[in-house]
C-alpha cells in the first residue's frame, strides 16, 4: 500500500520525527505513502497532472495535522479518506471534461485487452472508465478493486454503509466491464 | 430470476463481497447456467485486468515532483515566520518613530522662563583727593569714603543669546 519497504517500526519512528518539525523526516514520511496517495488520486482524477495537485495537498493536509495523527494501523485509512477528500474537492473546483471522442488516439487494432496493448492505452482505457461512473461508484472501486481494501474498511473511509458499498461496488464494476469491452471492440 | 438479474450478484461474487449465504445461491445458479459461468469468468479476467494496469505506477519522477512541490511549500510557509517577525518589528519602531515625531511636531515649544540672575557691581574704591597725608606727630585721620549702598544690578536673559537685559537699581529703589 505504501512507496517503500519500511517496517512499521519504522514508519512509526519515522512518523514521530517528523512530528518534530523535521523536514528531512517528513520527507521520508512522504516516500513510505507516496504510492497509495498519487496511484489513488490518478485513478479517482483520472490524470496525472491533477493527481500530483491532489497528492500535493494531501501532504500539507497531513503536514498540518501530524499532531493528531498517530502511527497506527488506522494510518492508512486516514490517509485514504484525505485522499478522497482533496480529490472530491479538486474535482469540485476543477470538473473534469470527457473528451469529446474518447476513441481518439486509439493504437492499431489488436486482438484483445490482454494483447499488444501499450501501457498508456491500457491506463487510458483504465481512466476513461472510471471516469465514466459516478463519483461514489468510482470511490468504491477504486478502493475495494484497485487497492483492495476490505468493504467495511471502504465502507469506514467513505462514511457510507457495507450495503451501500457492495451495491455501489456492483454497478461499478458492470459498468467498467462494459465501457472497456466496448473500448476494445471499438478498438478492433 | 432471469441471469440478467444474477449480473450484479455475479459481480459482488467475483470480488468474493458475497456474504456467505449469498455465495452460496449463486454458486448454485453458476453450476446450473453455462452463460452465467462464462460472465463470471469474464468478470474474473476483468477484475484481474483492472488491477494489473493500475498496479503500473506513475514515473519516479512523478513522485519526486509530489515531495519537492510540497518541501518547497513547507519552506515557503516556515520562511515567512522568520521574516514576518523581522518586518513587523521594523513596522512598529517605524510607526513609533512616526508618531513620536507627529505628537512633539503638533506640541508648541515650551519657552524657557528667563533667568534672572543677580549680579553685584564692583565696589568702587574712591580715593578721596581731600585727604592729605597724615603728619607724624598728629593722629593720622582717614577719611574713609562714605559707605554708599551698593546698586542692584538686575541682568535678564532672554531666549535671544545675543540679547542680556541688565537694569540698574539704586539704593532708593529708582
Amino acid at each position: 500500500m505504501t512507496g517503500t519497504d519500511d517496517g512499521p517500526e519504522d514508519r512509526a519512528r519515522t512518523l514521530e520525527a517528523a512530528k518534530t518539525g523535521d523536514l528531512a523526516a517528513f520527507e521520508r514520511l512522504m516516500r513510505q505513502h507516496e504510492r497509495l496517495v498519487l496511484a489513488t488520486a490518478w485513478r479517482l482524477l483520472g490524470n496525472l497532472e491533477d493527481a500530483q495537485d491532489a497528492a500535493q495537498e494531501v501532504f500539507l493536509r497531513l503536514y498540518r495535522n501530524l499532531g493528531k495523527v498517530e502511527a497506527s494501523k488506522s494510518f492508512p485509512s486516514w490517509l485514504y479518506r484525505v485522499t478522497v477528500n482533496v480529490c472530491h474537492d479538486h474535482r469540485r473546483v476543477r470538473p473534469v471534461t470527457e473528451p469529446i471522442d474518447y476513441w481518439e488516439g486509439l493504437a492499431a487494432p489488436g486482438s484483445g485487452p490482454q494483447e499488444e496493448l501499450t501501457e498508456a492505452e491500457r491506463r487510458r482505457a483504465l481512466d476513461l472508465g472510471l471516469q465514466r461512473l459516478s463519483k461514489k461508484e468510482r470511490e468504491a472501486l477504486v478502493l475495494r478493486d484497485l487497492e483492495g481494501l476490505p468493504t467495511s474498511e471502504v465502507a469506514r473511509i467513505l462514511g457510507s454503509s457495507e450495503a451501500t458499498v457492495r451495491s455501489q461496488i456492483s454497478k461499478a464494476r458492470l459498468k467498467m466491464k462494459g465501457f472497456v469491452e466496448h473500448y476494445f471492440r471499438r478498438r478492433s | 430470476m432471469n441471469c440478467r438479474e444474477w449480473e450484479e450478484r455475479i459481480a459482488l461474487h467475483a470480488g468474493g463481497d458475497l456474504p456467505h449465504g449469498e455465495a452460496a445461491g449463486t454458486e448454485a445458479h453458476l453450476q446450473d447456467c453455462p452463460s452465467c459461468r462464462e460472465f463470471a469468468a469474464e468478470m474474473g479476467v476483468h477484475g484481474a485486468w483492472m488491477r494489473e494496469v493500475h498496479r503500473e505506477l506513475p514515473a519516479a519522477a512523478d513522485f519526486a515532483a509530489v515531495r519537492a512541490g510540497v518541501l518547497k511549500r513547507l519552506e515557503r510557509k516556515q520562511r515567512p515566520a522568520a521574516w514576518g517577525l523581522v518586518w513587523a518589528g521594523g513596522l512598529t519602531a517605524l510607526a513609533a518613530m512616526f508618531l513620536l515625531l507627529w505628537h512633539s511636531s503638533r506640541r508648541e515649544p515650551a519657552r524657557p522662563a528667563p533667568q534672572v540672575a543677580v549680579a553685584r557691581s564692583p565696589v568702587p574704591t574712591v580715593e578721596n583727593p581731600l585727604t592729605r597725608p597724615a603728619r607724624r606727630r598728629h593722629r593720622a585721620h582717614v577719611v574713609r569714603p562714605k559707605q554708599t549702598p551698593e546698586p542692584l544690578l538686575v541682568k535678564l536673559i532672554t531666549d535671544d543669546p545675543d540679547v542680556v537685559i541688565y537694569l540698574v537699581v539704586d539704593s532708593k529703589g529708582d
